[in-house]
């Protein structure tokens, strides 16, 4: 077990350290940084102080230990737009990003387990092939185009909900439903083939000959080891939700990380993108290493190995 | 499967895909939708260029559905005028482009990247891995981002960018088919034989590699069609006057209280393409797994029992 | 034998419908077991006896498997009518089983004692510490040492033998009229078969069990087994006695298979292996099915299916040739 969960914990690491260094050096191979930090009016003497209070007139090995040195100190630079430092301005805009994708998510994992697990019970029947089309049509439908329609149908034709903006539960709705589609709509397809794989395996005949019921046959003995699988793609699927928050974000006008950040590129605020991607990176470092904590938790075979 | 089943299953004659595809009806569509889009994509901006450049103001955000101002106006006008449907055929060929050479891009190169993965030594293998797990750790869409922040945003950077964010599947299928197949005896068989490294790779490793990565790679042109919408509509994709359905979708959501439909049929020409890619590949799997194809090859499958053997003393009498 | 049988099965029929082609697994087999007693079920892989198994407990997969015609009947009741419901609370009481692959027929996530305090807690004998508890004991009856430790081990914890005890303690829970063994030791080591094929014998004897025994091991049949039904291609095609038709065959399938192993009663022997495959059963021959790899069979064989005759009481075999393979 602890190797497993050391070598996970390692390969997360590197993965993260890569993602730091690519971000130093995209910067960089591009040209002169200054360049993408300073707006582009800037005058001539601001330039120069700026590269020279960034060290960017230094060797490329002092830019990279100064650039480590800020980045472990949380300190990534002031945004150009809001004259703030940019750490802030993401750690400011996260819980809204955190609580959109955390309901999100959790709503389509349950319910996928649920619509998967009927949905294998019967492979081929009735709600079976309904399942099938819902889920395929969820993770093909471009995200951005379910949620102007939805504003389209629902706050501007019917007036049912608000169009965009934050607040009471109605502000909600739409968003997490066009957030949960591609999720929801793949996680379907994942539970429904292992419980597929499950339910017609050795140790499920093995419970039905010792007489067990139906449903803790679905709900203890297959979803269980189906969880396995269904863990690793969620933790594949958190990653990809970030995606899906800057789309629904944008559109409906949530203050978030995913806003930030496109707002950040349109206009150019280089160290406010660099701020999000880091914070971002670390965060999904962390998913990580929850994921591998419940891998283990979940399978005795690797807690023993 | 239990080994009980196992044990009276054997399929012997296998049916050509040709003949399975009719008694699918939903690959069936797909395919076909396929066709449709692919006729698009070569001969669209030949055929109708000239009607989705030319503004006539007085069918400005003109409504679907009338074909009072010629066929190619039943999908409505757009905001000058210009006929959507025309838009949407010439805008197939930015659109399937893009996404079409991002995934054979990224089929190549984590091809090839896999392969020296899993068949040459492990310092390099690692390496590669590692860069793996880079690119996968990290949101597609807001790697884009960034690399579309940093470089320009043109259609070779969008595919670039594109195919790299999904080269890692298949890097790690292609490593993972040849770690397998690498074991085999067949290959043992070739390198006692005298066959060299790169003749092993092609003539043993890349055959049974290829269908797994066909597979993936219809998946993946449902995937990055959506990405480069996404992108296009954020407005750090395509830029005009080039168009692609997602910056038809973006333009168009301008005046989506006025004139829905200008947002709305670009939005649906990518929902039903990323569809039938994915009903297709769906289809593609089960067809190449031996233990699913017999779902497809089942014929009638009515709950009626089927008649009753001569059976007892007398014996057997079917023939 | 004088005792009603606890099971009969009568012209049972299974087929698999896959893709253009049907396959007829089991074509009208008929046997039955008396309480108490060992039968074994002897034949080849692919002769239908484990679908016969899997049909009678009710476990096959449909689609692509259908039973299509005969009846099971246990301890008097009508098996395959019955609603699933109600079948499965005989199954882990009356009548259990214990499958070839104990580690894939082991559920992985859980630990050995759970699985086998699940039979008293899903039949509503004891629960919570009770069942575990009882759970323990039954390990240490099946001679797991340390069954109090062990029994919160995973299945790939064991070795290969102390999984099957471990499959065979969940069998034995709720002393069951019937225990049904598919192949309990084709998956294990030679040493360790002889102790499994041991214990399961000695719990039949002490808990007053009957069990079926599916095996396509001479050897073991010759061992335990009272009766035997020997198959081919989805039939009983000779049955009787262990002792009577080991020694003495009337089918001429049963005496090519005897042929075909040493045995040391004459040393010296050459072994003839039966010519042939077994048969495709999606084309299963006309006539006796065995007739392509048959030393006996004439045009009779290939035209006419054999007719079940009589041998002596409680013995009978479905072979046109009886009588000149019995007198070989």
């Amino acid at each position: 077990m602890a190797k497993f969960l050391g070598t996970r914990v390692l390969h997360s690491g590197i993965a993260l350290i890569g993602l730091i260094l690519a971000v130093f050096f995209l910067v960089r191979l591009t040209g002169d940084p200054t360049d993408l930090y300073l707006p582009i009016d800037a005058s001539l003497e601001t330039r120069k102080e700026f590269a020279h209070k960034h060290g960017f007139d230094r060797s490329a090995v002092e830019q990279f230990l100064v650039f480590l040195k800020d980045v472990s100190q949380g300190d990534l630079g002031y945004s150009l737009r809001k004259q703030r430092p940019a750490m802030e301005l993401v750690l400011e805009a996260y819980p809204t990003t955190l609580r959109l994708a955390g309901v999100a998510m959790t709503l389509s994992i349950a319910l996928a387990i649920v619509v998967g697990s009927i949905a294998a019970y019967r492979p081929g029947g009735v709600f079976d092939r309904i399942s099938s089309m819902a889920s395929l049509a969820g993770a093909s439908a471009p995200d951005f185009w379910i949620a102007i329609t939805g504003i389209l149908l629902f706050a501007v034709t019917f007036r049912w909900l608000p169009t965009s903006g934050v607040g009471g539960i109605e502000y909600w709705v739409l968003p997490i439903v066009v957030l949960m589609l591609r999720p929801f709509g793949l996680m379907v397809q994942v539970v429904r083939a292992s419980m597929l794989g499950a339910l017609s395996s050795a140790y499920v005949k093995t419970a039905r000959a010792k007489g067990v019921g139906e449903s803790a046959i679905i709900f203890v003995h297959a979803l269980r080891n189906a969880g396995l699988s269904v863990i690793t793609v969620a933790g594949d699927l958190t990653v990809g939700l970030i995606n899906g928050a800057v789309i629904v974000e944008t559109v409906f006008g949530w203050p978030g990380v995913g806003k930030l950040m496109i707002d950040s590129v349109i206009q150019r605020d280089f160290p406010t993108v660099q701020a999000a991607v880091m914070v971002t990176a670390m965060a999904i470092f962390l998913l990580n290493i929850v994921i591998d904590l419940l891998y283990v938790a979940l399978d005795p075979r690797i807690r023993h190995q | 499967m239990s080994t009980a089943e196992q044990e009276a299953i054997t399929i012997r004659r296998v049916t050509p895909w040709w003949r399975l595809l009719p008694r699918d009806k939903f690959a069936l569509v797909a395919a076909c939708w396929m066709v449709v889009l692919f006729a698009c994509f070569l001969l669209g901006p030949e055929l109708f260029g000239k009607a989705a450049t030319a503004i006539n103001l007085r069918a400005r955000n003109l409504a679907p559905g009338s074909l009072e101002n010629g066929w190619l106006m039943i999908l409505g006008g757009d905001a000058l005028g210009r006929s959507i449907l025309a838009r949407l055929i010439v805008a197939s060929r930015n659109t399937m482009t893009i996404a079409l050479t991002a995934v054979i891009l990224a089929m190549l190169a984590g091809g090839a990247l896999g392969m020296i993965a899993g068949y040459i030594g492990r310092g390099v293998g690692q390496i590669i891995m590692r860069f793996a797990d880079v690119l996968q750790s990290f949101p597609s869409l807001l790697l884009a981002v960034v690399v579309l922040y940093v470089l320009e945003p043109s259609v070779t950077n969008l595919i670039i960018v594109l195919s790299i964010t999904r080269l890692p599947i298949y890097l790690r299928v292609t490593r993972a088919e040849v770690m397998e197949v690498r074991e085999r005896v067949f290959v043992d068989a070739a390198r006692a034989l005298g066959g060299g490294r790169f003749h092993i790779l092609r003539r043993h490793i890349t055959p049974v590699v290829a269908p797994t990565l066909l597979t993936i790679l219809t998946v993946d042109f449902s995937i990055v069609m959506l990405a480069e919408s996404s992108l296009s509509f954020l407005g750090i994709g395509i830029q005009p006057p080039e168009i692609t359905w997602g910056l038809m979708v973006a333009q168009g959501r301008n005046y989506l209280s006025q004139a829905w439909w200008l947002a709305f049929f670009p939005g649906l020409a990518i929902m039903l393409a990323t569809l039938s890619g994915n009903i297709l590949s769906n289809w593609l799997r089960i067809v190449s797994d031996p233990e699913q194809r017999w779902r497809l090859e089942t014929v009638g499958q009515d709950k009626r029992k089927p008649e009753k053997q001569g059976q007892g003393a007398g014996g057997r009498t079917d023939g | 034998m004088a005792d009603h049988p606890i099971l009969s099965v009568d012209n049972l029929q299974v087929e698999f419908r896959t893709g253009r082609e049907i396959v007829h697994a089991v074509n009208g087999a008929t046997f039955s077991v008396a309480p108490r007693e060992t039968a074994a079920i002897l034949g080849e892989s692919g002769s239908g006896k484990s679908v016969t198994a899997a049909a009678i407990m009710r476990l096959l997969q449909s689609p692509p498997a259908f039973v299509t015609g005969g009846s099971v009947r246990f301890k008097g009741q009508d098996v395959l009518s019955m609603p699933m419901a109600e079948w499965r609370r005989f199954c882990g009481r009356d009548i259990a089983m214990v499958f070839q692959d104990a580690l894939t027929s082991l559920n992985p996530v859980f630990s050995v004692g759970w699985q086998i305090a699940e039979l008293f807690r899903a039949h509503g004998v004891a629960r919570g510490k009770d069942a575990r508890d009882r759970a323990i004991e039954l390990l240490g009856r099946v001679g797991i040492p340390d069954p109090a430790l062990r029994a919160r081990d995973y299945t790939h914890q064991f070795s290969g033998g102390m999984r099957q005890r471990v499959m065979i303690a969940m069998a034995i829970a709720l002393s069951p009229d019937l225990l049904t063994a598919d192949e309990p030791t084709t998956a294990l080591d030679v040493t360790v078969q002889a102790q499994i094929m041991e214990l399961l014998e000695d719990l039949r004897r002490e808990s007053d069990m009957a069990m079926i025994l599916i095996t396509h091991d001479l050897g073991v049949v010759a061992d335990v087994a009272d009766t035997v039904w020997v198959m081919y291609a989805g039939r009983v095609v000779e049955h009787g006695p262990v002792s009577a038709v080991l020694s003495r065959p009337a089918h001429a399938y049963t005496l090519a298979l005897l042929n075909s192993v040493p045995r040391a009663r004459d040393k010296g022997r050459k072994l003839e292996p039966i010519a042939g495959s077994p048969p495709d059963l999606a084309r299963i021959p006309d006539g006796c099915a065995f007739h392509p790899r048959c030393r006996f069979a004439t045009n009779l064989c290939r035209v006419e299916a054999p007719p079940s005759v009589a041998i002596a009481p409680g013995r009978a075999a479905e072979c046109h040739h009886a009588g000149k393979v019995f007198d070989v």
